[in-house]
């Protein structure tokens, strides 16, 4: 059976590779970064808006976006709102692109995973939530065709499914138990591995069936 | 019954970007269609046989909101919006500094927000209302356009959530994606010898860039009292583009001639 990313041992601080996590922490994410260290990675931390200078002039090979943390939102914000929101998410994470890779040139080989929740798939009463995960989307799809010449590759991860649920509670019959968070640093770890050079632009749900069933994103 | 009313009345309906392009299309589409069209743009030359427009720039929302609340007391509530306004820059992730991203939030999304506001209210009591929202193929990724493609994959992601808010008032949201359509801000953007310009146009299986008034037929149609039922959806209006850009070879020759027996 192969090795989930949260069974493989620890390995020499020297021998890991740097994996730069772009955005606001959360219990949630601190875990993926926790699996993916025993995975080999070494986790450096970073805001979306303030990428230290260090990894610009050195940028790692592996990054991973995390989603931005939004409170949930209605269509009745005022828009000047809206537009400050998506300005706050979006321009940081393109300049984010143009710095670490744009301006890197060629073959480099950097994995980068786009985490995103399940407000990309448009859920009620949501905005500013559904445009901003909508957003990265379109920008990790976009950056895939972009830097492929670069040997670059962009995938995107679906965190889809409610962290803060109960994992216990019932579920309907059409779905898997609630996946936990180690599912999702395993589809990360997936994408951000040598062997996945070839797998670029994709769009991958760890829901346990929540989204399936539904329109493709 | 309000839906029986609305589809004998025609109505209002407002496009934005009426002055050109897409939006022009349309506009002039559904006057022909019977609807009362309201148009907004920032050219203060829209298309003959309008019920009503406002010369304004979209992207100054407190501007805009007073134009739409001109519009509204001169013509009542507005049952019908299409969202069409948008544009779009050519421009490498490398070459960016973010001013276009801050332009097309405002423009391509900014806008279609500011415009639901102003309508909601009057679909809400009439509990009937049509909403498109213009997207585009790049909404599924686009090299040297990726600011563009954020604020249309963000639009896309609207489409569903806003259609999950209303659905249950009778208000409809759905999306038509345009692929590669002739207007000005296709001509402008896309030179034709570029690399992606060229995967672009090979790769529609229909071997032609489209018309605009093939995007106002998709409109007309989610816009229409009986298309009651849809709401939530995108319509790719792009020749076949949406089925994906591969290889040329992805695309085949005309059945007869593949059919045909090898010498
Ligand atoms: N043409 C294509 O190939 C294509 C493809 C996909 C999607 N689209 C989408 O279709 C829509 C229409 O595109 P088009 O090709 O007709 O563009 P266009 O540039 O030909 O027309 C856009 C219209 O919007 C108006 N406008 C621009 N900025 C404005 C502002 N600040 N305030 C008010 N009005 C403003 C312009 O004056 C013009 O009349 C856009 O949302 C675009 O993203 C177009």
């Amino acid at each position: 059976m192969p090795a989930r990313a949260d069974d493989v041992p620890a390995t020499a601080e020297q021998s890991r590779t740097p994996l730069l996590l772009v955005g606001t922490p959360t219990d949630f994410t601190t875990t993926i970064a926790a699996t993916l260290s025993k995975a080999g990675y070494a986790p450096v931390p970073a805001q979306l808006d303030d990428i230290p200078a260090s990894a610009i002039a050195a940028p790692p090979p592996a990054i991973l976006v995390l989603p931005p943390v939004l409170d949930r939102v209605d269509a009745r914000i005022p828009v000047e709102d809206f537009i400050d929101a998506l300005d706050a998410i979006l321009v940081p994470a393109g300049l984010m692109a143009r710095d670490l890779v744009a301006r890197r040139g060629a073959d480099q080989g950097t994995r980068i995973v786009v985490l995103l929740d399940s407000a990309v798939t448009g859920p009620a009463h949501n905005t500013v939530a559904a445009a901003a995960m909508g957003g990265l989307l379109g920008l990790a799809r976009s950056w895939a065709l972009e830097f492929a010449p670069l040997l670059v590759t962009v995938n995107v991860v679906v965190i889809g499914f409610d962290p803060a649920a109960d994992p216990g509670a019932p579920r309907l019959p059409h779905m898997l138990p609630q996946p936990d968070v180690k599912a999702v640093a395993h589809a990360v770890a997936f994408f951000l591995d040598p062997r996945a050079a070839s797998i670029t632009g994709q769009v991958l749900s760890v829901c346990g069936g929540r989204l399936a069933s539904g329109l493709p994103l | 019954m309000i839906q029986e009313r609305q589809a004998l009345n025609g109505g209002s309906v407002l496009v934005t970007g009426v002055a050109s392009g897409i939006g022009r299309s349309i506009a002039l589409r559904l006057i022909a269609d019977g609807y009362a069209v309201l148009g907004l743009d920032i050219d203060p030359s829209p298309p003959p046989g309008l019920a009503g427009f406002e010369a304004v720039d979209i992207t100054q929302p407190a501007e805009a909101r007073k134009a739409l609340a001109q519009l509204l007391a001169a013509h009542g509530a507005v049952l019908r919006l299409v969202n069409n306004v948008g544009s779009s820059r050519r421009e490498n992730v490398i070459d960016s500094s973010g001013d276009t991203q801050r332009w097309l939030n405002r423009l391509n999304l900014g806008s279609a927000l500011l415009c639901l506001q102003a309508v909601l209210p009057g679909m809400r009591e009439a509990r009937f209302g049509r909403v498109v929202n213009i997207t585009s193929r790049a909404a599924m990724g686009r090299e040297t356009r990726s600011a563009y493609s954020a604020t249309k994959s963000a639009l896309a992601s609207l489409t569903r959530s806003w259609a999950r808010d209303f659905a249950a008032e009778g208000i409809t949201v759905n999306a038509v994606g345009p692929g590669t359509i002739n207007t000005d801000l296709f001509s402008r953007n896309n030179p034709p010898n570029a690399p992606d310009v060229t995967r672009l146009r090979e790769g529609v299986p229909m071997r032609r860039i489209g018309e605009p008034e093939e995007i106002a037929q998709a409109v007309s149609f989610f816009l229409d009292t009986r298309s009651s039922y849809i709401t939530g959806q995108t319509l790719y209006v792009c020749g076949g583009l949406s089925l994906g850009a591969v290889s040329p070879a992805g695309n085949g020759p005309p059945l007869d001639d593949a059919i045909a027996p090898r010498p």
